[in-house]
């Protein structure tokens, strides 16, 4: 209970200083600016406007939220590191990993809130025009999928941060955990490419088998593709979303047993 | 008299491997010394002497490469003992957006108080160390002594039995200096036993019972306060006459 209780205080001590970070309001608005410019950009198209602000402002959505989850993790243990703020913190009764999963779930808190607040907006911006919003959502339902679209994005995030944060703690500068974590985001769209690659490939016997182990540490973002699923004939969203949660949970807490495991012998 | 920290044969070795070349430097040295209870007791060296380094290890900021720290008879960085310790680092940093009643809430949390003693405590460390007209501002608009006299509040807030002491005056005022001298004091009435590294002599001489000299890594004397009291400079020459005779560049 008192392990609870302290990952609980250090979480929300992070949504605190995240959300009273200045970065972090930065990308708000540079967020709700580019959903902005969707709607602007969708009147260029009369016929499909709604579609165009209904893709940008999800992309939008999660490259902002893909940014706050990045440059939050990257810091989260590594900037309390620097500043030595970290030695109040571990010099109290608090195991490591109460401490690794207090700060993970408060960004992973704060990150939410910025999805949630982007979203909203985008919503607004969408039903601005309701003639156009009722014949874009015909024959699916947007108060169904719209929040699984959101979720999906959400578990992307959550595994980007775990890796982001599971970098930061070897890496000796945020840059390079940046560098790191973003390569590991762009291989997570290329699963199955990469695996037509393998395949294909040259490669034989024990190599082939390596480049195959190192491909299936990779995230494969294919599992939260639900946007371009959602409407195909026979789809079915519950085992979409069962299958994406259990790979979600799974490949996070993978990452984030691992940083317990380095940060329990890390030196301050 | 029991014994609050025992500290025996700690050795600590920095290894670093950069580019393939391994480097090895050293933090202390076989360091053995003990802390009885309700005692101030010092240590006292020069700049990268190994103070830190030994306080770290005493709070399980890093780990030694042999030797054994033990507080209250449980090996030191257990999570257990920490509830008893309160730390002032060297200079203490915060969360620099959240004010003090923030922070002081956190660490209250952390160190298993309830929430009702934890608000009770904060107003009463807070005037103790005179920054209760702070109290709601965000600590980035805070200086140098501000913080330190934070940093001395969270060390106190879950009223530990024993404080370790990093330079606590380092950063304060001539008055606050004075103030913190004189709570050291009061706390140790009190019955805490206080540990603290300091490079002030006259610090040393006022507060510790006891004080051991580090130089180089290596405490090399031990001192008890008869050995200096009453007689003004010469813990100071104890001091020099030490690490003349350890070799250490003066």
């Amino acid at each position: 209970m008192s392990r609870l209780r302290s990952i609980l205080a250090i979480a929300r001590t992070t949504v605190i200083e995240q959300i009273r970070n200045r970065l972090y309001l930065v990308i708000l608005f540079f967020g709700g600016l580019v959903l902005v410019a969707a709607a602007l950009l969708g009147a260029l198209a009369p016929g499909h406007r709604t579609r165009v602000i209904f893709d940008l402002g999800l992309v939008t959505l999660e490259l902002f939220g893909l940014a706050t989850a990045i440059f939050g993790a990257v810091s989260l243990v590594l900037q309390e590191t620097e500043s030595k703020t970290i030695y109040l913190i571990l010099t109290r009764p608090v195991g490591r990993s109460t401490y690794i999963l207090g700060r993970f779930l408060g960004l992973v808190v704060a990150v939410a809130c910025t999805m949630a607040a982007m979203a909203l907006f985008h919503v607004a911006v969408l039903m601005w025009d309701m003639e156009y919003f009722r014949e874009f959502t015909a024959g699916w339902s947007f108060a169904r999928i719209y929040p699984m679209l959101l979720l999906m994005s959400m578990g992307k995030m959550l595994i980007t941060a775990a890796i982001a944060l599971f970098f930061s703690l070897f890496a000796t500068s945020q840059v390079s955990a940046l560098v790191f974590t973003s390569s590991f985001w762009i291989a997570g769209h290329f699963g199955p490419e990469m695996k037509f690659l393998i395949d294909r490939g040259t490669a034989a016997g024990p190599s082939k088998a390596l480049i195959k182990s190192v491909a299936a540490l990779l995230p494969n973002f294919q599992y939260f593709n639900f946007r371009d699923m959602f409407q195909l004939p026979g789809f079915s969203g519950w085992s979409f979303t069962g299958t994406a949660a259990v790979y979600c949970l799974g490949y996070t807490g993978f990452f984030l047993v691992l940083s317990t495991l380095w940060f329990s012998r890390k030196e301050f | 008299m029991d014994t609050v920290l025992d500290v025996k044969n700690l050795t600590k070795r920095y290894v670093r491997s950069h580019l393939g070349r391994t480097t090895v430097s050293r933090g202390v040295d076989e360091v053995t010394f003990s802390v009885r209870q309700g005692e101030v007791f010092g240590l006292l060296g020069l700049n990268g002497s190994g103070k830190t380094t030994t306080l770290k290890l005493i709070l399980g900021l890093l780990f030694p490469t042999s030797g054994d720290v033990t507080i209250f008879g449980s090996p030191a960085g257990s999570v257990d003992v920490r509830r008893r310790i309160g730390y002032l680092p060297e200079v203490p940093y915060f969360y620099r957006n959240l004010t003090p009643v923030e922070v002081l809430r956190l660490y209250g949390t952390l160190s298993q108080m309830d929430s009702a003693l934890i608000t009770s405590r904060t107003a009463e460390v807070l005037k103790l160390v005179k920054m209760d007209h702070a109290a709601q501002k965000p600590m980035r608009e805070f200086s140098k002594g501000m913080l330190q006299r934070i940093g001395l509040a969270q060390a106190l807030l879950h009223d530990p039995d024993f404080l370790v002491l990093d330079e606590p005056v380092t950063g304060l005022d001539p008055l606050g200096i004075r103030q913190s001298r004189e709570l050291v004091t009061e706390l140790n009435k009190r019955g805490k036993t206080i540990l603290f590294s300091s490079h002030s002599i006259s610090e040393l001489e006022r507060l510790a019972h006891r004080v051991a000299i580090i130089s180089e890594g290596k405490l090399v004397r031990l001192i008890e306060e008869a050995d200096w009291r009453d007689r003004p400079g010469r813990l100071e020459e104890i001091f020099i006459e030490t690490l003349q005779k350890t070799g250490a560049a003066l």
